[in-house]
């Protein structure tokens, strides 16, 4: 019985994903954007790494020069203060945060250094940023890929500038970062104009919803634990103590998750975010982003969805009646290590 | 400037079982000469503040530090106010053996023993 119901509940999804499924194909992806608003703190010091490892969920302690690694800033509640991308360029380090989250991840990490040799400056706006989707970005610039680490940060030098392109983890995409001074900013563009589609905020946006990537200000806050976002495969449950570290350790360890950021698929093109979700009356989640899918009439979104009601199939609807099915409950970053 | 109590600098203190204990690991380490404990706070851990032992028998010069039991306790000046107060132990009972903290700043301390927050 116990398997017929799970065999039925693949189905669905099966189902239920292959009718949702009108983005690009990720493998085949060839696109740049301007991710100018993400933030970056430049960091020098010999406890960098010590302080950071000992402050975010995921080992960071470890970085070889000229790699990169995820981690998430916690608060003593054990709630998301930021996804942070930390690359260590051997003489110094930076730290990518989400857009507007620079002066925040500043201030946390500056709260908490007391006796650390730690130097920090906010470089934001001294950064030109461009996020590429491209099975491998190298080959755009003549570089043959002798590295086989998916965390290695390349060096790109042109006759026009000279930048870094780093691996950006958002779960199974083929994404990077290209940093370099602002100053190249245009004949970086111009650049990867000349080789890749460029994409605008509405387009970025209906790709990040529909590959279930979770974004701050709308899926990630000081309102919600690593665990509810699926970020569990950013949390090192064996590295020790960090901010927040016994509040998540408990709820992983009791079950006590009470929501799961879910896919949903919608059926209305109304403006949805914030909208509240019900079953049989109920307040069953709310919905945190979402966009209609183009020449479609439903929206997909994300939402974060009460554990009763998150099971992939589950069928729940606005206060207006549209009719909201649950498709995946995803984990960006895979599953617990 | 130091902060006083009934007219008395209060400080960080080591019981005579810690102080027993620092000799000890100094020994071990092959320490011959002075034996010294430095004292100071971290940033991180499970509630935001980690202490930090070391023995060593440098101390800085910023360093607020006093003899106790035989013991030169050295506390870095910077962690200082998150410290004022503290008594050093050391436990070998049944629930947990190591150095323990009494610190009347900490206003939640971790499972672990070693993290605090103010």
């Amino acid at each position: 019985m116990k398997i017929l119901m799970l065999l039925k509940h693949a189905a669905v999804a099966h189902h239920l994903a292959s009718n949702s499924k009108t983005s690009p194909d990720i493998n085949t992806l060839s696109v740049f954007r301007d991710a100018k608003n993400l933030g970056i703190l430049h960091i020098t010091g010999k406890d960098t790494l010590d302080l950071i490892n000992r402050m975010s969920t995921n080992n960071v302690i470890d970085i070889d020069p000229f790699h990169t690694t995820h981690t998430i800033l916690t608060n003593d509640k054990g709630r998301i203060i930021d996804i942070i991308y930390v690359i260590n360029m051997e003489s110094y380090y930076l730290l990518i945060t989400s857009p507007g989250q620079d002066q925040v991840v500043l201030n946390w990490l500056d709260k908490y250094t007391i006796m650390e040799d730690i130097e920090y400056s906010n470089q934001t706006s001294q950064f030109s940023i461009s996020h590429i989707l491209h099975t491998n970005p190298k080959t755009l610039f003549n570089i043959s890929d002798t590295g086989t680490s998916s965390s290695l940060v390349t060096e790109i030098n042109t006759p026009n500038f000279t930048s870094y392109l780093i691996p950006y983890h958002l779960g199974d995409l083929n994404s990077y970062l290209m940093i370099a001074s602002s100053k190249y900013d245009q004949s970086i563009k111009k650049y990867l104009g000349n080789h890749l589609s460029f994409w605008d905020t509405p387009q970025y946006e209906q790709f990040r919803i529909a590959h279930k990537i979770p974004i701050h200000g709308n899926e990630l806050s000081e309102e919600h634990n690593p665990l509810e976002a699926g970020l569990i495969g950013a949390i090192d449950f064996h590295k020790g103590c960090y901010i927040g570290q016994e509040v998540i350790a408990r709820l992983d360890s009791y079950d006590k998750v009470q929501k799961h950021l879910s896919l949903i698929k919608i059926n209305t093109q109304k403006h949805l975010v914030d909208l509240e979700l019900f079953s049989d009356g109920k307040l069953a989640g709310i919905i945190t982003s979402a966009q209609q899918k183009n020449n479609t009439d439903f929206s997909l979104g994300m939402a974060y969805i009460h554990k009763n009601h998150s099971k992939i199939g589950t069928y729940l609807s606005t206060k207006d009646g549209e009719q909201v099915t649950v498709l995946e409950n995803p984990l960006l970053f895979g599953e617990e290590k | 400037m130091p902060v006083t109590k009934d007219g008395e600098d209060i400080t960080v203190k080591i019981t005579e079982k810690a102080a027993e204990k620092i000799k000890y690991f100094a020994e071990k380490d092959g320490t011959d000469s002075e034996v010294g404990l430095r004292v100071a706070v971290k940033g991180g851990g499970c509630s935001g503040l980690t202490y930090d032992l070391q023995i060593t028998t440098e101390s800085m010069e910023s360093d607020k530090v006093v003899m106790q039991h035989g013991v030169k306790v050295m506390v870095d000046k910077k962690s200082y106010i998150y410290l004022v107060g503290t008594t050093l132990d050391f436990s070998d009972g049944l629930n947990g053996k190591g150095f323990t903290f009494e610190n009347p700043n900490a206003a939640k301390a971790c499972g672990c023993g070693t993290s605090f927050g103010v």
